[in-house]
C-alpha cells in the first residue's frame, strides 16, 4: 500500500516536470523584458512621459490644450515640443540629498546654497523656497537631478537650451501665432526660464509681457488636495489642501476614516500657463 | 498599494477624478473613487 501511494507520488512529480518542460519547449522562456515589465510603473510613466523621445506621437498638440482629463493609464499634459534628446541628468552625491527635508520644513536655505555649489547648477533661481505643508515629506527618488530641479526623480526636465530660449522670447514677443504657446512653454520650464532670464536678460519684451512673465516665474508651490470617497459617498482617507513645491516628490500622510494608515506620494509639474501636471 | 495616476489639473478646477480603486480595511469592503484638487499659488493674475 504505501509502495503504491510513493510510486503515484513519483508519477505525479515525473508527469508535472515533464509537462513543464513541454510548455517551455512551446512556449520558450520569458524574456527579462517580460519579467520586469510589471515591476516599475516606468513603461507606464515613460510611456506618457513629456519628456521621453519616444512619445512624441503620444503627446497632445500644445496648440490644443482641452479640458483636464485623467486616467490611471494616460497623461495628457499640453506639453510643449522638444528639440534635442534628453540632458543627461546631474548627478548628485547622495549627501546633498539628506537633510534637505528637515532644512525645508522650516524654510531654511542652507542646503539650496550648498546644492547648488557642489552640482555647479542652481536648481531654483526663484525664491527657491522648498518649503511645504506638514502633511508632506519631501523625498526624492534617487540621487540624479532634472535640469530643472525635479526631486531628484526619474523624470528629468529636459534643458532649455539658449537657442530654444531665444525662439520662445521672440515668439512671445510677437503677438502673433504662437505667443501663448510660447508663453506656456517658458513658464514649462519654469526655473530654467529664470536661469535664462538671469542670464541673458527679456529685454526685447514689452513691460507689459516681461510684468507678467516674471510674475507667472514666482509661483514656484501649489496646493495639493487628494481623497478617497467611497460608494456611499463618504470620505475614507484624505489630505487638505496641501502646500508643496513644484517639481520635487513629496510623500503626504493620509487622513483616514475606517481605513489603515496609508501614504501617497508624488510630484506637481507646472505645464502651462494654469494647468498642472501631477503623477501620485 | 493602488497608481500610479497621471494627470493634468487646471488650476483652481473642482475636484477631478482620477480612478476608481477598491477600497478595504481587512473587515469590510467596499468601491471607491480616488480625487485630487490642486492650485497653483501665486498672486493675482495680471491678464495676459
Amino acid at each position: 500500500m504505501r509502495i503504491k501511494y510513493l510510486r503515484t507520488q513519483l508519477v505525479l512529480v515525473i508527469a508535472g516536470i515533464g509537462l513543464g518542460l513541454i510548455a517551455r519547449s512551446i512556449f520558450g522562456p520569458a524574456s527579462p523584458e517580460d519579467q520586469n515589465q510589471f515591476l516599475t510603473p516606468s513603461p507606464v510613466i515613460d510611456r506618457f512621459d513629456p519628456y521621453n523621445d519616444e512619445t512624441e506621437d503620444l503627446l497632445r498638440d500644445p496648440d490644443s490644450i482641452e479640458s483636464p482629463e485623467s486616467t490611471q493609464s494616460g497623461n495628457t499634459a499640453p506639453v510643449a515640443r522638444h528639440d534635442g534628446g534628453l540632458v543627461p541628468p546631474i548627478n548628485l552625491t547622495s549627501h546633498m540629498s539628506s537633510g534637505f527635508d528637515e532644512a525645508h520644513r522650516h524654510n531654511s536655505h542652507s542646503h539650496q546654497s550648498n546644492h547648488s555649489s557642489q552640482s555647479g547648477h542652481d536648481p531654483s533661481s526663484h525664491s527657491d523656497s522648498w518649503d511645504h505643508g506638514e502633511a508632506a515629506e519631501f523625498e526624492p527618488h534617487g540621487e540624479q537631478l532634472c535640469a530643472s530641479g525635479c526631486a531628484l526623480s526619474r523624470h528629468p526636465t529636459r534643458e532649455l537650451v539658449a537657442a530654444r530660449f531665444h525662439e520662445l522670447m521672440t515668439a512671445y514677443t510677437g503677438g502673433g501665432p504662437g505667443e501663448f504657446e510660447a508663453l506656456e512653454e517658458l513658464l514649462y520650464f519654469g526655473p530654467q526660464t529664470q536661469r535664462m532670464i538671469q542670464a541673458h536678460g527679456c529685454s526685447g519684451l514689452d513691460s507689459d509681457r516681461r510684468e507678467f512673465l516674471l510674475k507667472q516665474l514666482e509661483a514656484t508651490h501649489a496646493l495639493i488636495s487628494i481623497r478617497v470617497v467611497d460608494e456611499h459617498g463618504e470620505v475614507r482617507t484624505w489630505v487638505d489642501a496641501t502646500r508643496v513645491p513644484l517639481d520635487r516628490r513629496h510623500v503626504f500622510s493620509m487622513e483616514t476614516k475606517n481605513l489603515q494608515p496609508l501614504v501617497t506620494s508624488g510630484t506637481v509639474k507646472r505645464v502651462g500657463l494654469d494647468h498642472l501636471w501631477v503623477r501620485l | 498599494m493602488a497608481g500610479p495616476w497621471f494627470a493634468v489639473h487646471e488650476s483652481g478646477s473642482d475636484w477631478q477624478r482620477l480612478d476608481h480603486i477598491w477600497i478595504s480595511n481587512g473587515a469590510e469592503d467596499c468601491e471607491g473613487e480616488v480625487e485630487i484638487k490642486i492650485e497653483l499659488e501665486r498672486e493675482q493674475d495680471v491678464d495676459f
